[in-house]
Formats: structure tokens, C-alpha cells, sequence
């Protein structure tokens, strides 16, 4: 064993040492002070001796209690030493396995997270490609020019979602990898909104609803007005698609030190109590997702990982007042 | 019109071909950035639609060999993802416009039309009677007074005008309005949109001047 070997080769050099020190005091001073110089040589050698082995003892405990967690074992604190230097070793090891027990874990966790997403994404990619697989065949054998007008519509309708689908499905993950490119400038309310609604336009004339905006018309936020857009786009079309026709969907914007805070509200019938606490988790439809709303559950997704990727807040309640679905974002003003 | 399109996926180029062709453009198409060079530097364009990411070489590169050769040409960038870098790098470079795949076809084709409004290359006015429809400025006049039309009914009269004296049916127009809005509208609600429209344009909405009924058919815009 290597710690031995070089054990005995110190007690060895010391031995030699005290021998020297021990043959020059016989001869240079007396025998007598030879001899107490033997017997203090040896003293030492044995409290040195001693001591190594003491701390060899230590240091091959820590090494095998090291040993035991690399071998996953993860349960094992480290024994409290009283010698210093080997006391604090073992306590900054401690704190390095603790810190590695961690990552570990968290790795660990978003692996499973990140395979139970494309699961997910998968399955839900499955199921309209399975509908434009069972259409084709109907437009194949459709009679006339009608007919096979309204399969393929609703073939390019099944696309449509996918597309929708796919391309959220990115952003959503570039988002959680944080490699969306998110520039924090300041941005004017009014400009975003105008930015999110144009898409909607057509859509909400279609639906026949009614988009207000009022409030702060000068408020301005730290943030990036394209993302902000985006979300807010996406809760709006939300806001639109549970709102029936002739309703509205009220935009409100406020704006003080603190905070800019933005309020969506439809006239809709409302959010589903058990689907608040789980409005915004990606592929939540509803206890109420019907044949119409028939949506992905990453729109609402989206918005929130875009808000919180800028710093903001988002949270969905219910009017108390006139009823309707709200949606109240907020930038705050500067990092507290 | 005499569109470029440089873009190495052969199902997209073989399908984009075919939806030019059918709009009335014709269709020069390459997959690589030399070959591109080489056509610029040789014939002339109206447009240029590039693809980003091309197996050889890239659509900057095209863009900006495009400048060169004919800097007031319109380019539109088709780019595979959202990608913040490319777009703002190409708009950057000169483009006039980014489309991201996928992108529904309609929606491609207005976008060029835009394009080339911009640079001068087709109308911007179009007219009906005393109806003016300025595109650049997104006003609507009648005989001079503003008319004040919604996202839809302004979208519907650019589509009108934009084919005078040409039969539209009802299916054109719900086509119209998907590629715009991803919404299939019934009959119902098309009948409506047209009554509106009617309502704001027309002198008397009961006996329509400018957009006439087609019994049976669709309907026609007045030369």
C-alpha cells in the first residue's frame, strides 16, 4: 500500500534524523545527553507515528465514504472530524456532493419532463394527421366538383392546425431552451397592441366582435414589442374564440410607477373554475374542449412562457362583475 | 411579371411554380446560389423570392448580388423558421419582405403584390365609378368623402377591384377570406359582408352600380 510504504519511509528519515542529532550530542557533548537524545528521538518517532496513522485512519474513512457515493450510494453525510485540515475537507466534499446530488436531479427531471413533452407533442401531432390521412380518400372518391371542394377544405383546415401546431411547438421550445432572442427596449402599448390585433382583424369582423382599447394611451413598458405582440395575439384569439358573436373583448390599460398593466376581458362565458389553476399549461384544453374550441392547449402556453421570458405576469380570473374571462397582464416598471 | 425563385426543396419550387404560373407570372427557378448569380446578372426580374437556407450557398448572398445587379428589384425572403437573426439580417440586406414557411399560398402571393405595389411595378389606385381605392394610403373615397370600410369589407373591395370585369364567384371569395383569415365563411354570412360592402360603396345599395350580381353565378365588378 502506497500510504504505507511512504509511512515507514518518514519514520525511517525521522529515525535517522533523531540518530544523527542522538550520535552528535554523544560525542560532541556527553553520552548522558546521547542518551536523553535517543529517548526524546524516540518520543517523537512514536508521536508521529501515532498521529499519521490517526489521520491515515481519517483519510481512508473520508476515501471510502467518497468511494460509497461514487458507487450511488446518494444517502451519505460525512462524518464529522475533529482533526482541522481533514474537518474541513470533508466538509467542503460534503457540500460538493450535495451540490452534484442536485444537478443530478434536476437532469434528471427535466430528461423525463423533455421525454414526456414529445409524447406529447407527438400524440398530438398524430391525431390530425390521422384525419387528413382518413380524408384523402374522400376527396378521391368524391362525385362532384361540390364535394370534393368541401374535403379538400377540410383537409386544408386539418394542415392549417398542423402548421399551427408545429410552429408553436417551436417557439414554445425555444423559449425553454432560453434561445429566443428576447431584446428588453422600451416598448409603447399602444404600438404592440395595434401589432397584435392587425392579424385578428378580418377574424373578429367574421365573428362579429367588437375590440376596445382604452386607458393610458402614452403607457410604456420595458420589453420586446414582437413577443409581447405575439402573446398577446394569442389571448386574444383565445378570448375570440369563447365569445359569441355580437360580444366584445375589452382591452384596458394602466400604467404607474410600479407597473404597466394590461386587462383582456371577453364577454364570454367565462373560464370553467377546475380549468383556472391549469389554463396556461401546454396541451390543457378544457374539461369543456367541444368540437368547436377545438384548440391545442399551447396557445395560452405560449403567451405565458413569452410574458414570464420578458419579465412579466400573467394571470386569467373571472369577472365578478359582468362575467366574462379576464386576463390581466403586468411588466412591472424596473427589477425590484 | 417575371418572378426568380430560388429554392432547393423540388416540391415546394414544383408547386409555387405552378401557383405563379396560374396568377400570370412567369417562373425562373434555380436551387443554387450560382446559379442564381448567373440568371440575375443575365436576365432581367420584376421579383426575386429566396429561400434562406439553400444546400449551396445561401439567399443573402443572392440578395445581395441582387442589389447589385438591380437594387430597385423587390426580394421577399421564404425563411424555414421564425428565426429573429434571419429576418432582421435580410431586411437589413435590402428585402422588401419574409415570409416563413409554412405559409399559405394566398397569403404569398398578396404579400408580392404588396411588394411590388411598393416599388412602383403595379397600381396602387384602382377605381370603380366615383369609387377610389388608394392602397398605399389604405383609403377608400366615393366621390371624394372618405368611406370608412372594416379589416374584412376592405380586404373584400381590394379583392373586387382587383379583377374588374371578371366573373367571381362565391367560392373565390370564401378562398379569399380563408387565405386571409383561416375562416370558412357560410353563404349566409358571405351574403351579409356583400350587403355591407354594398351599403358603404354603393349610391344606392338597392340597385348596385359597381359590384353587380351575377345571377346564379358570383359576381362582377364594372370595367
Amino acid at each position: 500500500m502506497g500510504s504505507w510504504d511512504s509511512f515507514v519511509r518518514q519514520c525511517l528519515a525521522l529515525a535517522l534524523i533523531m540518530g544523527a542529532c542522538a550520535g552528535g550530542a554523544w560525542y560532541m557533548v556527553s553520552p548522558e545527553a546521547g542518551l536523553s537524545c535517543v529517548i526524546s528521538g524516540m518520543c517523537a518517532l512514536g508521536f508521529f507515528a501515532a498521529v499519521s496513522l490517526y489521520r491515515h485512519q481519517q483519510v481512508s474513512r473520508l476515501a471510502l465514504e467518497i468511494d460509497e457515493v461514487l458507487h450511488g450510494s446518494s444517502r451519505v453525510s460525512f462524518t464529522n472530524c475533529h482533526e482541522g485540515d481533514i474537518a474541513v475537507l470533508s466538509n467542503e466534499l460534503g457540500k460538493m456532493v450535495d451540490r452534484l446530488r442536485r444537478i443530478s436531479e434536476q437532469l434528471t427531471k427535466e430528461r423525463n419532463a423533455l421525454s414526456d413533452a414529445l409524447a406529447d407533442i407527438s400524440h398530438q401531432i398524430r391525431t390530425p394527421l390521422t384525419a387528413m390521412t382518413l380524408m384523402l380518400p374522400q376527396v378521391e372518391s368524391a362525385t362532384d366538383e361540390r364535394e370534393r371542394k368541401g374535403a379538400l377544405r377540410q383537409l386544408e383546415v386539418q394542415i392549417d392546425r398542423v402548421s399551427w401546431l408545429v410552429t408553436t411547438l417551436l417557439k414554445l421550445a425555444k423559449v425553454d431552451a432560453g434561445a429566443l432572442q428576447i431584446v428588453q427596449q422600451p416598448v409603447e402599448v399602444q404600438a404592440m397592441i395595434a401589432r397584435a390585433v392587425s392579424p385578428l382583424a378580418t377574424s373578429l369582423d367574421i365573428h362579429d366582435i367588437e375590440l376596445v382599447v382604452r386607458g393610458d394611451s402614452l403607457a410604456t413598458y420595458q420589453g420586446d414589442v414582437r413577443w409581447s405582440a405575439e402573446a398577446l395575439e394569442n389571448i386574444i384569439k383565445n378570448c375570440m374564440e369563447h365569445t359569441p358573436a355580437g360580444g366584445t373583448i375589452d382591452l384596458e390599460v394602466k400604467a404607474d410607477s410600479l407597473a404597466t398593466i394590461i386587462t383582456v376581458h371577453d364577454s364570454g362565458e367565462g373560464i370553467a373554475p377546475q380549468d383556472l389553476p391549469h389554463l396556461f399549461e401546454r396541451f390543457y384544453r378544457g374539461e369543456r374542449a367541444t368540437h368547436d374550441h377545438a384548440g391545442f392547449g399551447v396557445g395560452l402556453s405560449l403567451a405565458f412562457s413569452l410574458i414570464s421570458a420578458q419579465g412579466g405576469t400573467v394571470r386569467a380570473y373571472n369577472d365578478q362583475v359582468v362575467g366574462g374571462a379576464c386576463f390581466e397582464i403586468t411588466f412591472p416598471q424596473m427589477i425590484v | 411579371m417575371r418572378v426568380l425563385l430560388v429554392e432547393d426543396d423540388m416540391a415546394i419550387v414544383d408547386a409555387l411554380s405552378s401557383l405563379l404560373q396560374s396568377e400570370g407570372y412567369t417562373v425562373v427557378s434555380c436551387d443554387t446560389q450560382s446559379d442564381a448569380c448567373e440568371f440575375l446578372a443575365e436576365q432581367t426580374f420584376d421579383i426575386a423570392l429566396l429561400d434562406v437556407t439553400l444546400a449551396q450557398g445561401t439567399g443573402f448572398a443572392v440578395c445581395a448580388a441582387a442589389k447589385q445587379v438591380a437594387p430597385d428589384m423587390p426580394v421577399v425572403f421564404l425563411t424555414a423558421s421564425d428565426d429573429e437573426y434571419s429576418t432582421v439580417a435580410g431586411l437589413d440586406m435590402g428585402a422588401v419582405d419574409y415570409i416563413s414557411k409554412p405559409f399559405r399560398p394566398r397569403e404569398l402571393l398578396s404579400r408580392m403584390r404588396v411588394a411590388l405595389r411598393r416599388a412602383g411595378q403595379t397600381e396602387c389606385v384602382f377605381t370603380a365609378a366615383d369609387l377610389r381605392m388608394d392602397t398605399a394610403s389604405a383609403q377608400v373615397t366615393k366621390a371624394g368623402i372618405e368611406v370608412y370600410l372594416s379589416a374584412l369589407e376592405y380586404k373584400l373591395l381590394l379583392y373586387f377591384l382587383q379583377r374588374k370585369g371578371q366573373l367571381i364567384t362565391r367560392e373565390h371569395l370564401r378562398d379569399a377570406i380563408w387565405d386571409t383569415a383561416g375562416e370558412y365563411v357560410s353563404d349566409n354570412a358571405l351574403n351579409v359582408y356583400i350587403k355591407r360592402l354594398r351599403e358603404k360603396i354603393e349610391t344606392d345599395p338597392a340597385d348596385p352600380q359597381i359590384i353587380l350580381t351575377v345571377r346564379g353565378l358570383g359576381y362582377k365588378v364594372i370595367e
